[in-house]
């Protein structure tokens, strides 16, 4: 079943409630990747209603880059729609600190609280009061942070959008490898039905290392024609990342990958949710959950959009032809 | 897999080499070392370069060089083959060792994951195709305890120590600073190499995931899940190296014994004209220069000019030997042979005549007026005659005949196998020969006779020496027939010669002694010291009666086998006696010396009769100075020092005659009472030139000082001699320069004579 979300936020929220009740899984099913659109439409006409003033603190794991941008992009968001406060707490690392700057946030009397990365994730789960949002979790089944005051937003790749792409690309594609470490069920659940739907078979595995990851994907068995990686930071290293990627180009297997620089190695696609896709899901959520004591919907949404790199050296290598709609997504 | 349970420790693998040998065999080792370091050194020095012959080969020098320097580099070849071969397979074994562990590490994945068992299975049946793996644990992390292991065939019996906490550690710590192994060898006789590398997983911080850069330099978390040793036995490809590497050096060996022939041949090649000089110049080393160098033009330039150099030296050597040849066989004058190379003819002559029992004859020719021409048209026309009578002598003879000038006037032939009437004739046809010879010289004709003496050659045994002498006698014979004419030698006329000869100087002898052809001469000997009285040396002469004065060796040999010789030495006492006690009459004192010969000085009653001419003469006897010859005194010394020492208790002085000459030790002196030691004339005569005479007339008044002798030097003829002996510190001189024997004692004469010469010579008054 498939909903679109972001044109319909001022849908009745009667058929909103319908359509929680009768999603079968958290994980919302993104929309249909649009190749011609770079970045997610944005509603062509707003009404703006008297809301109450949204306040909110933005936590980041690290100083990351990552975060920032995506804090930004949330701040900008907020800001076209909603009177908002808006306050950003770096945390740093170091526990003294953080624990002191949760103890301002607590005190602070937010109503929503956004955090990014898992380090802020955990520490926003201690809160009670605050509605919040976490985003750039990878894991979030590990520890599960979901609960109704506690939600997130994925920067995974919509599963759906993915296949559709790959089997455009590659219309033999029967069968697809994705190796995971362990607490991965629900991704890995709407990945496999995504794949079903493109006629691909996906055989998941969990790995407990990279050194695992390497000897398992080196012993893939021969009908299985490609594989996903996912940035899943437990099983992974760089050499592992290399040394898979290169073994799959050498072996006529396709990869798809988190990190444009496995490219060069010889992976097939890049695959990247661009942070302000992310940014947008997290305003939506904390829209969603104005004045309430919850945050509706589903535990974690996934983008519906995400950008693709096609490595043309490789998918000429694999005597995959490039369908037009996709040209300008083929790498230099 | 193997017991995961820690095994006991390594059995030791020692091998200790057996020390099997017997006392017997040890001993036969030593000497068979010994012989070999013998034989090794006389190779050694056997190579040219380390020869201790002073000459060597140029050729085999360069040869030594060229195999010196190749054996170096060969050496060095090979060393650096090795070195680096060794180096590059120890790279070799530490890649492989790494791509083991590489390859190991992933393979043993499973075994911290999933069912050991089943895995390893898998891992061992990889590995059992690879014979360099020797054996295979994998550790678990915690405990270090072996979760599994493989061994190969060959290591199933050996037991091999786990690593210890240290090697754990320390394979660590290489991973932790970027090594992946840590290689240590083995402590067995596998030649193994053992490696022990932790197994390690990685993972990106989450953290960065979010902001992930594939190169970043972003640390990982790392842990060590467990440890892989291995132990990998290479020995195989070590002996592959060690095979190829013995091959190589063999192929490098070979090379450089065909570079080393290759080498040789090219030097002699280059060097061939210096190596053909090598025989020839060998020879000219010899003496032999019956030799010559080629000096082609083809050769090298330097070759070429030392080849010429001694080519040109040979030819001017062959010059001067032809030239030396003929100074020594041949007469400068007439070309005929001399002497010496005719005497050596002579002998040729004889023994062949005794092996071919053949009969030459030999003559000696005599010119009769030579003498004549030489003292009044002069030497040079006397030259001139030599020549022409040589040239007519060759025409007379035969070519096998041979013909020499014997001395001044005197010629010599062999005429070859010709009987007595031969010989006779060939005499005859030479004395006519000359009979018709004229001799012109400036206007004048002379008429030049010869006389022959001839002397048969015949196997009898005759020495040259012998042939010489009757030849010559002949001749004398011939000149007493009245010359120009020949007179063959015969052996019973020349015994009744002789008989009739001794008969006649027998009476003469007696005759002389008292009709007064017997007379005394005197010479006078100067001192170098002071002007003392006058010395004088009595000398006995016999006038003949053509007035010719005869020395005494034309006499005394008659007179000693007529045995009249004491009585002669009696007649000089007793004269020289009376010449002293005329001088006494006339109030002058000399010294006068008297000798005595070895027969009257050995005579029984010799102090007898001295005494009694000693009381009729009435004269100092202490101016009488007897002289004894140095042989006559050591011949028999304790008998001679009585008869000196009889006449010294008369009075009378003694000299010692003659001295040097003799074998005798200068030790008698100290025996003999002489107050004079008389040199030989023999050592002063050419003493001016000769060092060693000087050396030994020095050693001579030396010796006379310290025993308090005094010296006279006989046969002094020349002022410098007189000079050297005076500055030698001689203290007499006696010589036809300080004065002839004359008839009188004329010290006046001896004046006359001292007058002209150096100032430093002492005069002494008359």
């Amino acid at each position: 079943m498939s909903v679109r979300f972001a044109p319909l936020w001022l849908m009745l929220p009667v058929a909103l409630l319908l359509l929680n009740a009768c999603a079968p899984a958290p994980i919302v099913t993104p929309e249909p990747f649009k190749p011609e659109a770079s970045k997610p439409q944005k509603p062509e006409s707003v009404v703006v209603q008297e809301k109450p003033e949204l306040s909110v603190a933005i936590l980041m794991s690290s100083p990351a880059k990552v975060f920032a941008e995506t804090a930004r992009d949330i701040t900008s968001a907020l800001k076209q729609t909603q009177k908002q406060n808006v306050t950003e707490v770096v945390f740093t690392g170091d526990k003294k600190k953080d624990t002191s700057l949760i103890e301002k946030i607590r005190t602070g009397h937010y109503s929503h609280v956004v955090a990014l990365g898992k380090r802020a994730a955990n520490a926003a789960a201690r809160l009670h009061n605050e509605l919040v949002v976490f985003s750039h979790v990878f894991n979030d089944e590990d520890p599960a942070f979901a609960s109704n005051k506690m939600k997130g937003v994925s920067f995974l790749p919509s599963p759906d959008q993915l296949f559709k792409d790959w089997k455009a690309l590659s219309p033999t594609l029967e069968s697809v490898a994705l190796l995971t470490s362990k607490n991965h069920d629900h991704y890995v659940a709407v990945a496999k039905k995504a794949a079903d739907k493109q006629g691909i078979k996906l055989v998941h595995q969990v790995v407990e290392n990279d050194k695992e990851f390497v000897y398992v994907s080196k012993r893939l068995p021969p009908t299985v024609q490609g594989q996903w990686i996912l940035p899943d930071y437990k099983i992974l290293s760089r050499s592992a990342l290399k040394t898979v990627v290169s073994f799959n180009a050498k072996n006529g297997k396709q990869s798809v990958v988190f990190s444009k620089g496995l490219l060069s190695f010889g992976a097939l696609l890049y695959v990247n949710v661009p942070n302000a896709t992310v940014a947008d899901l997290v305003v939506e959520r904390l829209r969603d959950s104005l004045g309430k004591k919850t945050i509706p919907g589903q535990d974690v949404l996934i983008a519906r959009h995400h950008n693709l790199v096609i490595n043309k050296k490789v998918a000429g290598q694999l005597n995959l032809t490039i369908p037009p709609q996709y040209q300008h997504t083929v790498s230099r | 897999m193997g017991d995961t349970k820690k095994p006991p420790s390594r059995q030791k693998p020692l091998h200790s080499p057996a020390r099997s040998k017997s006392t017997g065999a040890s001993r036969s080792g030593t000497t068979g070392i010994k012989d070999l370091r013998s034989v090794l050194y006389k190779k050694f020095r056997s190579f040219p370069l380390f020869s201790r012959r002073r000459s060597k080969s140029i050729v085999d020098k360069m040869m030594s060089l060229l195999l010196l320097w190749g054996l170096v580099i060969y050496l060095l070849a090979i060393a650096g083959v090795w070195l680096g071969s060794t180096k590059v397979i120890e790279d070799n074994f530490s890649r492989q060792a790494a791509d083991w562990i590489k390859k190991l590490d992933e393979l043993g994945t499973p075994l911290y994951t999933g069912n050991v068992q089943e895995s390893f299975s898998s891992i061992e049946n990889h590995v059992s195709r690879f014979p360099e793996v020797s054996y295979l644990r994998y550790y678990d992390n915690k405990n270090k305890d072996v979760i599994a292991e493989y061994k190969s065939d060959d290591l199933l019996e050996t037991q091999i120590d786990h690593p210890d906490a240290d090697s754990f550690a320390a394979a660590q710590n290489k991973t932790a600073k970027g090594s992946p192994l840590f290689i240590q060898t083995a402590d067995t006789d596998l030649s193994l190499i053992q490696v022990l590398s932790p197994i390690v997983i990685r993972s990106i911080q989450s953290e960065d995931m979010m902001n992930f850069d594939l190169e970043s330099e972003q640390k990982e978390s790392t842990k060590i899940i467990g440890y892989i040793e291995v132990g990998l036995d290479f020995s195989q490809y070590r002996q592959q190296l060690v095979d190829n590497l013995v091959l190589l050096s063999l192929g490098f060996g070979a090379t450089f014994i065909l570079a080393a022939i290759y080498g040789r041949i090219v030097i002699r090649r280059a060097l061939k004209s210096l190596i053909n000089l090598r025989k020839p110049l060998k020879k000219l080393a010899k003496g032999n220069i019956n030799v010559s160098f080629d000096s082609d033009s083809d050769g090298d330039e330097e070759i070429v000019a030392i080849s010429s150099a001694l080519n040109t030296t040979i030819a001017a050597l062959k010059n001067r030997d032809h030239e030396l040849q003929q100074l020594a066989n041949y007469d400068s004058l007439t070309g005929l042979l001399n002497k010496f190379n005719f005497n050596i003819k002579l002998k040729e002559e004889i023994e062949r005549i005794t092996a071919e029992n053949d009969s030459s004859a030999l003559l000696f020719i005599d010119l009769d007026q030579f003498k004549h021409v030489n003292d009044n048209l002069g030497h040079a026309a006397g030259d001139r005659l030599l020549v022409q009578v040589a040239d007519l002598l060759k025409s007379r003879i035969r070519e096998e005949d041979v013909l020499s000038r014997f001395g001044g006037d005197e010629f010599t032939i062999i005429a070859k196998s010709v009987n007595a009437t031969e010989a006779k004739k060939i005499a005859d046809s030479i004395v006519k020969s000359m009979h018709d010879f004229v001799f012109i010289e400036g206007n004048k004709s002379y008429n030049i006779f010869c006389s022959i003496g001839l002397a048969m050659i015949d196997p009898d045994g005759s020495t040259a020496d012998e042939m010489f002498s009757q030849a010559d006698m002949a001749c004398f014979q011939a000149k007493s027939k009245g010359r120009n004419c020949y007179h063959m030698y015969d052996v019973i006329e020349q015994e009744q010669n002789r008989i009739e000869t001794d008969f006649g100087w027998a009476k003469r002898i007696k005759d002389s002694m008292t009709d007064g052809s017997l007379s005394l001469y005197y010479q006078p000997i100067v001192s170098l010291m002071d002007e003392g009285v006058e010395h004088y040396e009595a000398l006995l002469r016999m006038h003949s009666d053509n007035g010719e004065v005869l020395l005494p060796g034309a006499f005394l040999s008659a007179a000693e086998r007529l045995g009249l010789a004491v009585e002669i030495d009696y007649w000089v006492i007793r004269n020289a006696f009376e010449q002293v006690k005329q001088f006494n009459e006339q109030g002058k004192t000399i010294n006068l010396a008297v000798n005595l010969s070895g027969r009257v000085f050995e005579a029984p009653n010799l102090v007898k009769e001295v005494r009694k001419l000693l009381k009729q003469s009435n004269i100092n006897p202490e101016d009488i100075v007897f002289e004894v010859t140095e042989q006559t005194a050591v011949r028999q010394l304790d008998r001679a020092r009585r008869r000196i020492n009889e006449l010294m208790k008369l009075g009378f002085r003694f000299a010692l005659d003659d001295f040097g000459v003799g074998f005798s030790s200068f030790n008698y002196l100290k025996k003999l009472p002489v107050e004079y030691l008389k040199i030989d004339g023999s050592f002063v005569v050419g003493m001016t030139e000769d060092p060693v005479d000087q050396a030994m007339i020095k050693a001579m008044i030396q010796i006379a000082n310290i025993l308090d002798k005094k010296i006279v030097a006989e046969h002094v003829e020349d002022k410098a001699t007189l000079e050297m002996l005076k500055e030698f510190g001689a203290d007499y001189a006696q010589g036809f320069f300080v004065g002839e024997p004359m008839p009188e004692c004329r010290y006046e004469k001896y004046e006359a004579v001292l007058s002209h010469t150096a100032s430093n010579v002492v005069k002494l008054k008359s």
